[in-house]
């Protein structure tokens, strides 16, 4: 109720040009920007390159993160090993990363999966190391008291058990992914949302910036609410 | 005491091991249970009681003497307070637990899972959550997961000390029930003395820290027992035996300490 408000309030302003229609076009011209887009085929191309680049990087890095961060809740020795690597790395912007991945993998596509792929990574091996620590030492003791099997172990107490705060590393991981899926195409493409963006501002085609920006905001809020539709599948115990 | 005994313990003591040196929860300590005997092992907190009972489940190792168990009493289970179920299992699921060590194949777990959830009255909450579930309710399941697969010795830690007055009396109703059926051991842990006077063949007083027994008391009274306690006219008489007990001692600490 609130944003249909302040759009009027935007489109009014912008139309009496006491605002620069430069700098804040009325958003009747980006809706219509964001039509023609669509309708013309030019936004599908950008849009699957953006894709493409996020969840490739996403699973890799989700994946290799949540491995990690579970085995090194679970095992003490292999936390001692990793944990000071991690606290090193993970301070680091990781676009800061990009030119020095640049220079390992080319230019095209891999260096900016592979951002992707280490902005997921640590959100995951944290939350997830987080989550095997704070299940409750009863439930081991169970466990231990009816003779489970190491693998079973794994399988039915640590990995159910740390699922909530898995969960709840990836909606920070997803995030993450994505705007530096952006990012990398901003800085160095010549497809995607990132440089649909780039482009949009060399060109001062601003209704247009602003049309890419609405579609990366609802592709961000749809991931997340996926994500939250798998959660509840997912973790049908009400998770404290 | 009746029958051979099952379980021995003899001069347990066991010593945490802390910054400061090691803490000494308890000392030696002796325990015959016997042939189908239900033991109750009563006494203030902090006195070591869980502490023996984990050592009997095998969960912890005494520092030193030994615990010995005849043929089969080797083969024992837990029940542990209510919020020992795991949350991400249904009710069904954690009872299965119980079957972790049996050789059985998965009909056969599926077929005595079912029958012990039917027996504490939780068949139609077989598929529900634990989060579901009342805290009576959970602890019955906490009862089935520990019986399911027949132990000999049945270790009870304070199960029902969470639980409003009206479930535990139903819960304690249902746990003398399904006991009279089997007739195992049971080595049940209280710090309520009324508890421990009306499930018990026999009540073993634990004092303070480092915990040793003050007193083993048989309990006459006849079975079935009236968990009200109208029925048992020298309960009240019993209780204030073993309650004096126990006072004498915490005086004692307490002016020790002074």
């Amino acid at each position: 109720m609130v944003v249909l408000v302040f759009l009027a309030v935007w489109e009014g302003v912008a139309r009496l040009e006491l605002m620069s229609q430069l700098f804040f076009p009325p958003p009747t011209r980006v809706i219509s920007t964001l039509g023609e887009l669509i309708w013309s085929g030019d936004l599908w191309p950008h849009l699957w390159s953006t894709l493409r680049i996020f969840v490739t990087g996403f699973v890799i890095g989700a994946s290799l993160g949540t491995a990690l961060g579970l085995a090194m809740g679970a095992s003490a020795p292999i936390r001692t090993v990793v944990d000071p690597l991690v606290a090193l790395v993970h301070p680091l912007p990781k676009i800061a990363l990009f030119p020095l991945l640049l220079i390992m993998l080319g230019i095209g596509d891999a260096p900016k999966i592979a951002i992707v792929a280490i902005a997921a990574f640590f959100p995951m091996t944290i939350n997830s190391m987080a989550g095997v620590n704070q299940i409750g030492n009863v439930y081991f003791e169970v466990a231990g008291s009816f003779g489970m099997r190491r693998r079973d172990v794994i399988t039915r107490v640590i990995v159910p058990g740390s699922l909530p705060m898995v969960f709840a590393g990836a909606r920070i991981a997803l995030n993450t992914a994505l705007v530096l899926a952006i990012a990398t195409e901003i800085l160095m493409s010549n497809r995607g949302l990132g440089h649909l963006i780039w482009l949009s501002w060399e060109t001062l085609r601003t209704p247009q910036l602003y049309a890419t920006l609405v579609v990366i905001a609802l592709l961000g809020w749809m991931i997340q609410r996926g994500l939250e539709v798998l959660r509840r599948r997912v973790i049908p115990w009400g998770s404290e | 005491m009746r029958g051979p005994s099952v379980v021995e313990c003899r001069s347990i003591q066991k010593t945490y091991p802390t910054a400061e040196g090691g803490f000494l929860a308890v000392d030696g300590f002796d325990l015959t249970v016997g042939e189908g005997e239900f033991l109750c092992l009563v006494g203030p907190s902090g006195c070591g009681k869980t502490t023996i009972l984990k050592m009997l489940a095998g969960l912890l190792d005494p520092t030193a003497g030994e615990i010995q168990f005849a043929d089969g009493a080797a083969h024992r289970s837990l029940v542990f307070q209510e919020d020992a179920l795991f949350p991400w299992m249904t009710v069904a699921e954690n009872v299965a637990i119980g079957l972790s060590q049996s050789e059985e194949d998965g009909q056969g777990r599926a077929a005595a899972t079912a029958r012990f959830v039917d027996t504490v009255g939780l068949a139609r909450f077989a598929n529900r959550y634990p989060h579901e579930l009342s805290g009576g309710m959970r602890q019955r399941v906490n009862l089935a997961r520990a019986l399911v697969s027949a132990p000999r010795l049945l270790l009870m830690d304070e199960p029902f000390r969470s639980l409003d007055a009206q479930t535990r009396l139903l819960l304690q109703e249902e746990l003398l029930r399904l006991w009279q059926r089997t007739r195992q051991e049971v080595l049940f842990v209280t710090h309520d003395i009324e508890e421990a006077i009306l499930l018990g063949d026999r009540v073993v007083v634990m004092s303070g820290n480092p915990g040793r027994i003050v007193a083993d008391l048989p309990i006459d009274l006849q079975r079935p027992r009236d968990l009200t306690g109208r029925a048992h006219p020298d309960l009240a008489e019993m209780k204030w035996t073993i309650w004096k007990l126990l006072k004498e001692d915490a005086r004692e600490r307490l002016s020790a300490h002074a």
